[in-house]
């Protein structure tokens, strides 16, 4: 496409006009976006929640492929459930202990690529999920107007974390990128030790 | 005129650039993570033994290759855990120079040892390592974040050493490994004198 000369003009002038006036940009600054996306969100925006949740995602992503997404929606349930307890408890302080010790009971799995039977899976990762749920609810659920958009928020961008990685790896079934999976699982639980470490210190 | 203007709006849009502020308000996690990043990276003696874990990992081969990267953080960790409770572990820092200098020695040896023997041999350094970041933990840095990059750092040396070993797949590559495992040795045995001088 060839633009004119006129309208290459227009064109620098309004970038111009547009860099003029320029503001700050305050990235992530009271970004309201609604209480279900603000619950799809919660995992990605704290690091212990994303750990355990990867933990679970890597996972599952050793499992076989029907086995992969019951871990998903078992994940994506146990989510839900916590988030719907936390909502109906009496509140209190969030515990991010269910969170660390997903990372350090699953992140050992993942490093040696246990492959349990799926009722075993789906109740350890529905214990997960429901520790997660809890604590990413309680921790939030003073601010959040509709607990049943968040919770369902928080439910769908639980599991569906578990379901891309378990994509991703299925479509890439190369040796390394397996490898690679478990080398996360170990890293997941080591930092899963140090931060337990460190908040049993009071850190 | 033509390839001026753009170089002009360029220079334009530079100097009326303002700082943009990502992620405020969410604590220290990126400080804690950029201080646990650097911890492995910045000492010497930790670098020079995970450097040689990955460069040992490939010169034995499978399984050893991602056996040992798998196995260290995790028990290093552990060490970091007694390091953070305060747990005593005599000689840390003596066992951290000897690491360098036996790693070193066991890569310029070429001599390929029983995996649960290689396994053990990392391990029992890795815990002294381990032990020592844990100490030296910075009172303001994140938990999580610190964890984190202090983890990734280490992760990251391995994969260094381990893509450094890779050179013997080249012509002489076995030879040129094993001079850089006498390197690091030697490098054990300066550590381990200036050790000694302080």
């Amino acid at each position: 496409m060839t633009l004119t000369r006129g309208a290459r003009a227009l064109g620098a002038i309004a970038a111009l006009a547009v860099l003029l006036v320029a503001e700050p940009a305050h990235a992530h600054m009271d970004a309201d976006v609604g209480d279900f996306y603000q619950g799809v969100f919660q995992p990605f925006l704290h690091p212990e929640f994303l750990c355990s949740a990867l933990a679970i995602a890597l996972w599952a992503t050793q499992q076989e492929e029907r086995d992969a997404y019951v871990t998903c929606g078992a994940f994506g349930l146990g989510v839900g459930l916590g988030a719907t307890a936390a909502f109906l408890g009496e509140g209190g302080t969030a515990s991010l202990w269910g969170p660390r010790l997903t990372m350090l009971v699953i992140g050992p799995l993942v490093a040696a690529r246990i492959r349990p039977p799926v009722a075993v899976l789906a109740g350890l990762v529905t214990l997960a999920g429901l520790a997660q749920g809890h604590a990413a609810t309680a921790s939030d659920r003073d601010v959040v107007a509709r607990p049943v958009l968040w919770t369902l928020g928080l439910a769908i961008g639980a599991g569906l974390l578990g379901a891309y990685a378990t994509m991703a790896t299925q479509r890439f079934r190369a040796f390394w990128v397996q490898v690679g999976v478990r080398v996360a699982g170990s890293w997941i639980a080591a930092i899963g030790l140090m931060v337990s470490a460190l908040a049993a210190r009071g850190r | 005129m033509r390839r001026v203007a753009p170089v002009l709006l360029t220079i334009l849009a530079v100097l009326l650039a303002r700082s943009a502020f990502a992620h405020t308000g969410q604590g220290d996690v990126g400080s804690g993570f950029v201080a646990g990043f650097l911890h492995p990276i910045t000492g010497l003696d930790h670098l020079l033994a995970m450097l040689a874990v990955g460069m040992w990992g490939a010169q034995l081969g499978m399984p050893a290759l991602w056996v040992l990267p798998v196995a260290f953080p995790l028990v290093m960790a552990v060490g970091g855990v007694l390091g953070i409770v305060g747990a005593p572990l005599p000689a840390s820092e003596p066992a951290i120079v000897l690491s360098v200098l036996l790693l070193g020695a066991a890569i310029a040896s070429g001599r390929k040892p029983p995996l649960p023997l290689a396994a053990a041999l990392v391990a029992f350094f890795a815990i002294f390592h381990g032990y020592a970041h844990g100490r030296e933990l910075p009172e303001a840095a994140s938990a999580v974040g610190f964890s984190a990059g202090f983890v990734l750092a280490t992760g990251c040396i391995h994969l260094t050493g381990i893509g450094v070993g890779f050179v013997t797949k080249l012509p002489h590559g076995e030879n040129v490994l094993r001079a850089g495992g006498a390197a690091i040795a030697m490098a054990g045995v300066l550590l381990a004198w200036r050790l000694a001088g302080a």
